[in-house]
């Protein structure tokens, strides 16, 4: 049960099958629902959270198809995704089979699924809305026969604005069938072409595309060998070359690689993943090949069943990497300095230090890789604490009493 | 005709260049000196040298020592695995430190992680010098595969341009693996320090494995300075001091001698400016006997001394 304020009263924004039941409904006053069950369970109506959820389910939905999109709660009615199937379905066995595996996931994430199929997108809008008084059921509208079905349905489903709905509702106006034997000027003279438009959307008479919503861009490059890969070195060179291309996307975007994952697909069918981290965005190639180069030497020997060592072998060649940026983060092009190539060019390279840190990190952990960090503190023993390595210190306080380098403070009976 | 002395001094340079030759190590070698004349004067190079790996044994064998025989100022180590003895570690700090203020560049200090606490303290490291918050701390799991993940951490470190000193805590080492890290320190130009919690007298020095570290030291406890405060009772802890023996150099003789610890430049109340001295290494002059000083009588404490004011 969701509710927010609205127009001086704090209003029900959504309410729950069961709040249904119950007699509840959208706009009611929260004061009424009370009175009408005492025990309600209200919660603050979060319309961005809502959207973010939204766009993050339709996200999940391109595991479906490509083309999916959230359709917005400005369309009126409670808002959904649109997803486009074409060509997509024979993938999951066809489109009841997809639609029961869509819906039976959701369902186990724990959401009420309404889902509609039709040829056009309004009839996939009615068909998810309206095809069922009460079943959360999988309404399946067959390619030719949309138009029967569609005619049966209320006018609502034609996804207009409340007033519209009004307006035809006075006339006496119930079913799609109803509206749609109207002649279309007196209906565009009250209603505007709005209605008109809706009906033919609904029957396939103009075209309505949906657009999917725009991917986050995936830093992840593919390469596939025609001949497995055995000879570490090979391995080693091809990830390399992976290396570069990605440095070389990510500083186009002016963005550097957080962690990377590298996957070997080896020909026995399994895959081993790498994971490297950074301590800063980084883009260099060299860098992060010696992160990667460190974990590949240290990759336990792969299980195997094959009965000779030489099949062993074979089983564990590489035929396709993949390399992707699974986090990053913006990094500018700076000038690092003048490489001078004298002898007496002390230009440090910044970065260094850091590539240690990521290096000693990477196969240490991070929480090994610490530097002291002051604290104000009475007790010896609790003003120094540990940070990251990397990160920016304050000045350490001084210190009164002759410590030991050892931990410790000198044990009180010394005196101090 | 040159004089003889100049002669000398060429030969010297054309036999240290052909030694040199044989390990790597770089003609223009620089050193790091200790602020001490006695010393750098015995160095060759006048100074430890940077670009090289040096071993720092602990002399102080706590496996005979009983705590009650313990007369230092510093905790001693109750079994392995609980770091390196204070001497050692502190002595290690002030050359970290003298090395991190020339090269202003960053400390690494390679450790056995400890359960529930840091093997290091930050406040007691800056009191020789070492400023903490240029210090990182590299913790290795104590388990099997320590000594080769450490000499692994400790390789990669010293490779690194960026890092001016790599401290680690490392018993074994072999001929191998000390030329690693030789090749290392010589790419990376940093200084290493290797300590070595061993703790055997000389007779058994020699039976440790031969290193390729430039130079070997021995550095055990002595007892502490009187405390400076004449008002302060003499029992109480002054200055720290070392006896650090130069087992081995190459290009030099051995030699020991009696160090102490003056943090001069330590302003308790304001914190230390960066620019101040940091303390430095002084000579103690060797215990034997010696007249008695004409005023023997003990410096009364604080309350006396009022009272002999009020008086």
């Amino acid at each position: 049960m969701l509710a927010a304020p609205e127009g001086g009263a704090i209003r029900l924004s959504a309410v729950t099958l069961m709040a249904q039941k119950a007699g509840l409904f959208p706009g009611q006053t929260l004061a009424d629902a009370r009175a009408l069950s005492p025990e309600l369970a209200v919660h603050d109506h979060d319309p961005g959270g809502d959207a973010a959820a939204l766009d993050a389910l339709a996200d999940w939905c391109r595991r479906y198809t490509p083309w999916a999109a959230p359709s917005g709660l400005e369309s009126g009615g409670a808002a959904g995704l649109w997803l486009d199937i074409s060509g997509c379905a024979h993938l999951f066995g066809g489109e009841v089979a997809m639609l029961d595996d869509l819906t039976g996931r959701l369902a186990r994430v724990g959401y009420t699924v309404r889902a509609g199929l039709a040829d056009t997108t309004g009839a996939a809008w009615a068909a998810a809305r309206f095809g069922h008084p009460t079943k959360a059921v999988t309404i399946i509208m067959a390619a030719g026969k949309h138009p029967q079905m569609l005619a049966h349905l209320p006018i609502a489903a034609l996804r207009l604005p409340p007033d519209t709905l009004d307006g035809l509702d006075r006339l006496g106006l119930r079913n799609i069938a109803d509206l749609a034997a109207l002649p279309r000027a007196g209906l565009a003279r009250r209603f505007g072409e709005l209605p008109a438009r809706r009906l033919d959307q609904a029957f396939g008479q103009i075209d309505e595309p949906i657009s999917p919503r725009a991917p986050a861009p995936v830093w992840r490059l593919r390469t596939a060998f025609p001949e497995a890969l055995g000879r570490e070195e090979d391995i080693a060179a091809a990830v390399r070359n992976l290396a570069e291309a990605l440095c070389n996307r990510l500083a186009r975007a002016e963005r550097g690689a957080r962690r990377l994952e590298l996957c070997l697909y080896r020909v026995a069918g399994r895959v081993d993943t790498i994971e490297a981290g950074t301590s800063r965005a980084s883009r260099d190639p060299d860098h992060l090949m010696r992160l990667l180069k460190e974990q590949l030497d240290r990759l336990p020997e792969p299980p195997t069943s094959a009965p000779d060592p030489l099949s062993a072998a074979a089983e564990a060649m590489v035929e396709t990497l993949t390399l992707a940026a699974i986090g990053t983060e913006p990094l500018h092009m700076t000038q690092t300095g003048i490489k001078t190539g004298l002898p007496n060019d002390t230009e440090r390279d910044p970065d260094a230090l850091e590539q240690l840190v990521d290096r000693l990190s990477g196969r240490l952990g991070a929480q090994n890789v610490r530097r002291f960090s002051a604290r104000e503190s009475h007790l010896p023993e609790r003003v120094q604490a540990s940070a990251p390595a990397l990160a920016d210190m304050p000045q350490q306080p001084a210190c009164k009493t002759p410590w030991t380098a050892r931990g410790s403070p000198l044990p009180a009976r010394h005196g101090c | 005709m040159p004089a003889e002395g100049d002669i000398l001094q060429r030969l010297r340079g054309r036999i240290a260049a052909i030694e040199r030759a044989g390990n790597g190590t770089r003609a223009d070698q620089a050193c790091l000196p200790l602020g001490l004349v006695a010393i750098d004067d015995h160095l060759p190079g006048g100074g430890l040298a940077t670009s090289a790996v040096h071993e720092i044994l602990d002399g102080d064998d706590n496996n005979r020592t009983k705590p009650t025989e313990n007369k230092t100022k510093y905790p001693v180590r109750k079994r392995f695995g609980e770091g390196l003895n204070g001497p050692v570690t502190a002595f290690a700090a002030a050359l970290a430190g003298r090395a991190q203020r020339a090269r202003a560049a960053p400390v690494i200090w390679i450790a056995p992680r400890l359960p529930g606490r840091e093997s290091l303290y930050g406040p007691g490291l800056l009191s020789f010098g070492l400023n903490p918050a240029d210090l990182v701390i590299v913790r290795v799991a104590s388990d099997s595969d320590f000594t080769k993940t450490a000499l692994w951490a400790m390789e990669e470190a010293l490779r690194a341009p960026a890092v001016g000193v790599v401290c680690a805590e490392i018993e074994e080492m072999d001929l191998t693996s000390s030329r690693r890290l030789q090749l290392a320190a010589e790419t990376g130009g940093g200084l290493g320090l290797l300590l070595r919690p061993v703790s055997r007298n000389s007779a058994e020095e020699t039976a440790l494995p031969p290193t390729a570290s430039i130079s070997r030291w021995r550095i055990s406890a002595l007892p502490g300075a009187p405390p400076e405060e004449s008002w302060l009772p003499a029992r109480l802890p002054g200055r720290p001091r070392w006896k650090a023996e130069l087992l081995r150099v190459r290009g030099g003789r051995p030699k020991t001698w009696q160090l102490e610890w003056r943090d001069d430049g330590h302003d308790t109340d304001t914190g230390r400016n960066s620019s101040q001295p940091a303390g430095g290494f002084a000579l103690v002059s060797p215990l034997r006997d010696r007249p008695v000083p004409q005023k023997t009588a003990r410096t009364p404490l604080p309350h006396a001394n009022r009272q002999a004011r009020a008086n």
